[in-house]
């Protein structure tokens, strides 16, 4: 009876393992390698996305940029040299450079919160690698 | 593959994946995640914990890998850090006894001790439903002998309880499922 016992277990039917469960798992262990980086990064980007803003809401409100603004479009002859005129003078409002870095910021930081998950699940969907 | 062969494969792959390498790792979790849920859902009988617990145990392992000393078997340790990740779950359960909805509305809420939550509504009782009634640790170390094939020596480095030990708890055990089939 002790023998069949053992080989009654022995031969219990295996239980089905969960699809997606490996997945899982690799998700889990990639997000705890990665993790610190990833948080390091994003609060940078964050970080510079929010004074980037500053700087430019600070930079419109100290030289009256809005009330600036408005007038230069009420102001616009719409033409290639009224066009050319209106960025010169929103420049001396608002110079492109902080546009720029803001919108560079913007998109590096959408870029990081978008593809990185997609990636890791991407990652962690593969075929389990063959172990020889 | 020659077992030794197998051994070597497993070494270098440990080796690799303890240097921080995640394929390395990913073919550990491939080469040990059926047996692992298997084990665990023969302790907790339910899908989704045997889940959770499976998850823990390889999130433990990736984190302690750097600790694994090779002079004990790894199939061993990773089963250590199995049986005590079950052992922690059961026990926060047994924290917070569990609530037995029936589907009769009128009926009163039970509250089952979590041993008897193991216990089957079904009248048939075959060994999985068997070994869910007996204690944990016998169910561990009768799966551990015989579906797991370790040594009761590699069981009492598991369990970090004497060989004697292990070798009552196989006869009690064994003895206990007889009488529940």
């Amino acid at each position: 009876m002790t023998q069949d016992i053992g080989q009654t277990i022995k031969e219990m039917t295996e239980i089905e393992f969960p699809a997606g469960l490996h997945g899982k798992i690799l998700r889990q262990i990639l997000f705890l390698r990665f993790r610190t980086p990833f948080l390091v990064i994003v609060t940078l980007l964050v970080g510079n996305l929010l004074f980037s803003g500053i700087r430019i809401w600070q930079r419109i409100l100290d030289s009256e940029g809005l009330a600036t603004l408005g007038l230069l479009w009420e102001t616009l002859e719409f033409s290639f040299k009224g066009g050319m005129q209106f960025a010169h003078d929103a420049y001396d409002v608002l110079p492109i450079g902080y546009i720029g870095l803001f919108l560079v910021n913007l998109l590096v930081f959408l870029y990081v919160a978008f593809y990185v998950p997609r990636a890791f699940n991407r990652m962690a969907s593969r075929k389990p690698l063959t172990v020889t | 593959m020659s077992a030794f062969d197998q051994d070597q494969n497993l070494n270098n792959i440990i080796k690799v994946a303890r240097e921080g390498d995640l394929a390395a790792f990913e073919q550990l979790v491939t080469l040990f995640e059926r047996r692992i849920f298997g084990f665990a859902f023969r302790h907790v009988s339910n899908r989704e914990d045997a889940e959770d617990i499976t998850q823990d145990i390889f999130i433990k392992l990736y984190k302690k890998l750097g600790s694994y000393d090779s002079t004990q078997g790894f199939t061993t340790w990773l089963f250590t850090i199995a049986t005590n990740t079950i052992y922690d779950f059961l026990r926060r359960k047994r924290a917070k006894p569990e609530l037995l909805i029936v589907d009769d509305p009128d009926a009163p809420f039970e509250t089952k001790d979590t041993h008897d939550a193991y216990i089957s509504v079904e009248a048939r009782v075959d060994v999985t439903e068997g070994l869910a009634k007996i204690k944990p640790v016998y169910q561990t170390v009768l799966l551990l002998f015989y579906r797991d094939e370790l040594s009761c020596e590699e069981i009492s480095d598991v369990l970090k309880i004497p060989v004697g030990t292990v070798k009552t708890h196989l006869a009690r055990g064994r003895s206990a499922l007889k009488n529940v089939l």
